[in-house]
């Protein structure tokens, strides 16, 4: 076992895995100048294996991804410390620094893995308790009935975009769908294949889909929904539908809407104003924030929050940054950041502040120590 | 240092499971699932906004202050001032607002993203909900006259048969077309018109 764990705390390996990582900023790097940095990430940084398309539809691996250049980083260092590394009082530093190192992989797993961004878009005067997806959407069946909530039915994109059969006990209705756009362009119906709802006037063409960080597919689905072995005809949903279908289930009357993904929150945030300053006799954006109530009912908090460029609003777990705005300025975009990781590079870089003085200073008294007894040896 | 080995060997396990732990975590990633839960209705209601730290009450006491106009601020982002004898109707499937003017004519408010098919498209499927045939691109855009949703640049068109008028408002907002819509006889749309310009004017997305 030990042989192996060597083998694997090869310095080599180390050399290799720094190389092969800076070959991946730099191609990560070139690569958003020809695509969103958004999908550079993703095939670049939170990937296996970075692959080349070919003409004739292959794809071939030409540089590891980084969660194996990252994986492999974390085994060697371990490796390392479990077969070569003299466990020492002086060594601490060291021990330290690559504690340090290994913690600030490790949060960018986390974050890549766990952390999940959404928006809120306010208008002057709305007031929300959730955000939203950039370009996750779901499907949902509401129960409106509730005095003061309402119970929601979500269905993943994954499961829609699949195209089967979703049968599922814990809904009150099948979904079969029969057809998945994954961007469509709305015309006013012709031809379309629903017969119940919104739908039946409005029809889906399917347009390439779009790819930027600030645009996002209209995505539309004919859906045929079964009740108890019942047909109760084909609708067809859409994200582009301000409004939701209303549907009669076993006598319950529900909402059914393709929208994207909400994350609920705990409190409320109502837009009070937004304020934009300009460069004097431009019309480049100097400045601009957000006046917010925020009201959490069960910590019996509310209160005016001002967000800012440089000042997020932190509660609730999430951070909510001052993005942009829209709408001639009475439309607020927050970008709001949720990450369980967040405070781990930053221990990570005190980690390996403090394994670098401590090694610095270890060997500087080593030094002191040698030139003095030097000097001695001189005098005497 | 003698005590080093007994570290490693101590420290080893700990270590593997810490790795064990990360391929678990990778592997984990994956298939949703679907999710059923409670979403509470959010603390308090979209509204004109106010600031609970102006120096005003807002206990909810009436304090006979001077009322706004018939601002209406509807799910939507659409705001409107409600001309005077119209009343607002249940919206159906298709739209977002729905007004009965004091005439008898409907307006109605819609609106999706993109040019829905395009103008030519959209007059000759309102031309097609009045029994008229279709015109040629030409003569549509020779029909097509200027307006205004509030700020807004917009176009309108003005179609008759014989028993019916119908005259569509529509302009682009942040992506989306909007569409004001005002249906009825010839009389009702005669009488509702000044009111529907008022109405048009008054139009802002808040």
């Amino acid at each position: 076992m030990k042989k192996i764990l060597k083998k694997f705390a090869s310095l080599r390996i180390t050399v290799v895995v720094l190389i092969a990582g800076m070959m991946l900023v730099l191609a990560g790097t070139l690569a958003q100048t020809h695509m969103p940095i958004r999908e550079a990430q993703k095939i670049y940084f939170q990937s296996f294996v970075v692959p080349i398309h070919l003409n004739n539809g292959m794809s071939i691996p030409v540089l590891p991804g980084g969660y194996t250049l990252g994986i492999i980083m974390i085994f060697n260092l371990t490796c390392a410390y479990l077969t070569t590394f003299k466990w020492s009082f002086k060594r601490m530093g060291i021990l330290i620094m690559h504690s340090g190192i290994l913690l600030l992989l490790l949060g960018q797993l986390f974050t890549d893995l766990y952390s999940v961004e959404s928006q809120m878009v306010l208008n002057h005067g709305d007031a929300k308790n959730y955000t939203e997806a950039l370009y996750d959407f779901e499907l949902v069946l509401i129960d409106t009935s509730g005095k003061d909530v309402d119970r929601v039915y979500s269905i993943p994109q994954s499961k829609i975009a699949t195209g089967n059969m979703i049968a599922d006990s814990r809904l009150p209705i099948a979904i079969s769908v029969k057809e998945f756009i994954t961007n469509a362009n709305l015309t006013m119906g012709v031809n379309t294949i629903a017969t119940q709802g919104f739908g039946q006037r409005v029809q889906a063409v399917p347009a390439p889909p779009v790819k930027g960080d600030d645009k996002r597919n209209l995505r539309c689905a004919y859906v045929d929904l079964i009740s108890n072995g019942k047909s109760l005809g084909t609708w067809m949903l859409s994200t582009a539908f301000m409004k939701a279908d209303q549907i009669e289930i076993d006598g319950k009357t529900y909402d059914i809407q393709m929208r994207h993904r909400r994350y609920m929150l705990p409190m409320t945030i109502q837009l009070q104003e937004f304020e934009h300053k300009r460069f004097t006799g431009t019309n480049v954006p100097a400045a601009f924030s957000s006046r917010v109530r925020l009201v959490d009912p069960v910590q019996h908090e509310d209160r005016m929050i001002t967000i800012s460029m440089n000042q997020p609003l932190r509660y609730a777990g999430k951070t909510f940054y001052q993005a942009g705005f829209a709408n001639e300025d009475k439309t607020t975009i927050l970008q709001v950041v949720l990450n369980p990781a967040a405070m781990l590079p930053y221990i990570a870089c005190i980690l390996v502040t403090l394994g670098m003085t401590w090694h610095f200073v270890a060997h500087f008294i080593k030094f002191r120590k040698q030139q003095t007894k030097r000097d001695t040896e001189v005098k005497a | 240092m003698n005590n080093s080995p007994r570290i490693v060997t101590h420290a080893r396990p700990f270590v593997l499971l810490a790795m064990v732990g990360c391929l678990c975590i990778l592997s984990g990633c994956g298939d949703e699932d679907i999710e059923i839960y409670d979403a509470p209705r959010p603390a308090i209601a979209s509204s004109p906004a106010h600031d609970p730290n102006d120096g005003h009450d807002h206990s909810g006491h009436d304090h006979a202050q001077p009322q706004a106009p018939a601002q209406t601020k509807a799910p939507g982002e659409f705001a409107y001032l409600l001309p005077e004898g119209w009343k607002q109707a249940e919206p159906g499937r298709m739209v977002l607002h729905s007004l009965a003017t004091s005439s008898g004519a409907t307006v109605n408010i819609s609106a999706f993203p993109g040019d829905v098919g395009g103008v030519v498209m959209n007059v000759n499927r309102w031309r097609g909900q009045l029994g008229l045939d279709a015109n040629s691109p030409d003569q549509i855009q020779a029909a097509l006259t200027e307006d205004k949703l509030g700020s807004i640049a917009a176009k309108r068109v003005d179609l008759s048969n014989d028993t019916q008028r119908m005259i569509v408002s529509f302009g682009m907002v942040d992506g989306k077309t909007w569409f004001v819509k005002l249906t009825g006889t010839a009389q009702q749309i005669d009488t509702a018109l000044p009111a529907y310009d008022q109405f048009l004017k008054s139009v802002n997305w808040k």
